[in-house]
């Protein structure tokens, strides 16, 4: 990767869109390497929180350090060097081939009007073998199912080779064959890596950390399974829930009802 | 599903090259067609006399040197040009169906054109009034529409496409006053020959300009081609790669606006062009602009010097609007194209 890992320390933070605020006043701090998640109920500003640590939308108050060094301060293409994002929106531009549309990710790394970086294509070919498509460099994008266009948009991120991925739903659209295959990948990743997720039991057993938001306000930081208890559960979500075991691996798993 | 989808894309290099040999094919038979008859041997004739510096003086030779060429120069700047724009206009709003004149720019220049055509505004510039009240108009309507995206919140594009829809219907109803209001008949016909799109005004001084602003934009372009691509990804996507989004978009803006007017200036609102053909080089050789935009300059050239000959000879003496001739020839080729090529026009066809 990048040279050294950096952490990422969240100070106060305020994220918004347009003039409307949507989360604030959150701190937390990832070390580096470790794995977080942020979690929330829909609308809870999970993405906008994202966004604003990526500096897409910059945040409207409050400072996010990565490395110690703050990213509002931080040169467009040096920052682009140092997070790769994937946003949840935005999919691959049709009439691209794959091959071209992950080398976008290698753009940071060379002048607008150069053609290749180096071992571009190496770079490419092994970001799209982390999400199983290095066979299919030359199929056009516009022919991709939704969880193949979501792995492309991964694997664009991944050839952009930062020390610090954010991803905003990672898993949306993929089969849990493809999910856990792709958490799997991330965890093994040299960076640091921040993620929106939805499933709460899969952030148990592969994410170091979760970042709880509920009604505009960081509700909960620290390890998952001290984290996500059944009084979290039953205060942010409206649910009942229980960690139990695995009957074979020991590891938690999340068992989750509707509310009595 | 495996090798479903494949792209079997020619070299751009290769294509652009072979479309640049046929365009200088085409530039010297063009120069064969006109109210004078002139024999292919006597172009030639005329070309070898003035390349080597011995110019033949004679009637043909002012006939080719200072009407024809700078003629069918002009339709290849302008084929050039408004690919070039369309490419760039469609990267800058995310958008298949926008084209050079989604700004506002035509209709702009349209009020210029007409006010000249109607009440003789800028007679001070004698021949260049036209050329100048087009310039004027398309420049003032990309200002138009520049401060009100601006004031709206940005040149995001869903703003860019509406502002423009919407400055374009109000100036096309001051053109529409401007010529109801006229008592000279011929008004109505001169304003529609002019909006349909003529060459048939070039004369080398002319194409200075256009010429210039050509290079300068289309160097700039392919300078800044792998940002063009990140915009086109989102501007999410892009700013996460890297991309200055906003200023990105306000220089594409501006040499848009600057490219679009300096051509509509010289000839007029040639319609389609700008849609078709950057559409036609994305279906050939992918969506990446490194390859689209040389393909789109070269092909839009060699494009509007064949619609030009058309033009000229079809109803001959007479000569149609190119507007008319690239509608005609445009609208069946693009579908035949469509209907080959498996194009998603930059979105999903589901």
């Amino acid at each position: 990767m990048n040279g050294h890992v950096p952490d990422v320390r969240l100070r106060d933070v305020t994220a918004s869109i347009g003039s409307h605020m949507v989360v604030s006043g959150v701190s937390f701090e990832v070390p580096a390497g470790c794995k977080a998640a942020i979690v929330g109920t829909n609308g809870a500003g999970k993405s906008t929180l994202l966004r604003a640590m990526a500096a897409i939308n910059p945040p409207t108050s409050g400072t996010v350090l990565v490395g110690g060094e703050d990213i509002a301060r931080m040169k467009h293409r040096q920052r682009a060097k140092t997070i790769s994002f994937v946003s949840q929106e935005e999919g691959p531009p049709a009439d691209l081939t794959l091959a071209e549309m992950v080398s976008l990710g290698r753009l940071p790394h060379r002048p607008p009007w150069a053609v290749d970086a180096g071992r571009e294509k190496d770079i490419v070919t092994f970001a799209l073998e982390v999400v199983g498509m290095a066979d299919r460099l030359d199929v056009s994008c516009d022919r991709l199912s939704g969880g193949e266009r979501r792995r492309a948009m991964i694997a664009r991120g991944l050839a952009q080779r930062c020390p610090v991925l954010m991803l905003d739903e990672p898993t949306n659209h993929l089969d849990i064959a493809w999910t856990i295959r792709v958490l799997d990948a991330l965890s093994e990743f040299d960076a640091t890596v921040i993620a929106v997720i939805h499933d709460l039991d899969l952030v148990l057993r592969h994410f170091d950390l979760v970042a709880v938001l509920h009604d505009h306000r960081l509700l909960a930081f620290g390890p998952p399974v001290e984290v996500i208890t059944t009084e979290l559960m039953a205060g942010a979500f409206g649910v009942s829930a229980v960690q139990v075991a695995h009957p074979l691996t020991d590891a938690n798993h999340l068992l989750v009802s509707r509310k009595e | 599903m495996n090798g479903h989808g494949v792209r079997k894309r020619p070299s751009t290099v290769l294509l652009t090259g072979a479309l640049a040999l046929m365009l200088v094919a085409a530039l010297v038979v063009s120069l064969v067609f006109g109210s004078e008859s002139i024999s292919l041997e006597e172009v030639l004739e005329v070309l070898h006399g003035r390349f080597t510096g011995h110019p033949l003086g004679s009637g043909y030779d002012t006939i080719i040197w200072e009407l024809r060429i700078p003629r069918s120069l002009l339709a290849a700047i302008a084929g050039a040009g408004l690919s070039l724009a369309g490419a760039g206009m469609q990267t800058l709003v995310r958008n298949p169906l926008a084209d050079p004149y989604l700004l506002g720019l035509s209709a702009g220049a349209s009020v210029g054109a007409t006010s000249v055509i109607v009440i003789g505004t800028f007679s001070a510039f004698g021949v260049w009034a036209l050329s100048v009240g087009a310039l004027i108009g398309a420049l003032g309507a990309a200002v138009a529409v520049y401060l009100v995206a601006q004031a709206q919140g940005g040149l995001t594009p869903l703003r860019l496409v509406l502002s423009g829809v919407v400055m374009s219907a109000a100036f096309n109803a001051i053109s529409a006053l401007m010529v109801f209001l006229s008592d000279d008949n011929r008004a109505a016909t001169s304003v529609m020959f002019w909006s349909l799109g003529s060459v048939a005004g070039a004369t080398w001084v002319k194409l200075i300009f256009p010429v210039v602003v050509l290079v300068v934009v289309g160097i700039l372009m392919m300078v800044f081609s792998g940002w063009l691509d990140a915009m086109a990804a989102g501007p999410a996507t892009a700013t996460a790669l890297g991309v200055p989004v906003i200023a990105t978009r306000n220089g594409l803006f501006v040499a848009m606006g600057v490219l679009v007017g300096a051509l509509v200036a010289v000839s007029g609102g040639i319609g389609f062009v700008g849609l078709i053909v950057p559409h036609a080089a994305r279906m050939v050789v992918g969506a990446l602009h490194r390859n689209v935009l040389p393909v789109s300059a070269v092909g839009g050239a060699l494009f509007m010097v064949l619609v030009d000959i058309i033009a000229r000879v079809v109803v001959a003496p007479q000569e149609i609007p190119l507007g008319v001739v690239t509608g005609v020839i445009g609208a069946p080729m693009f579908l035949f194209l469509m209907g080959r090529r498996s194009y998603a026009f930059g979105g999903r066809d589901s």
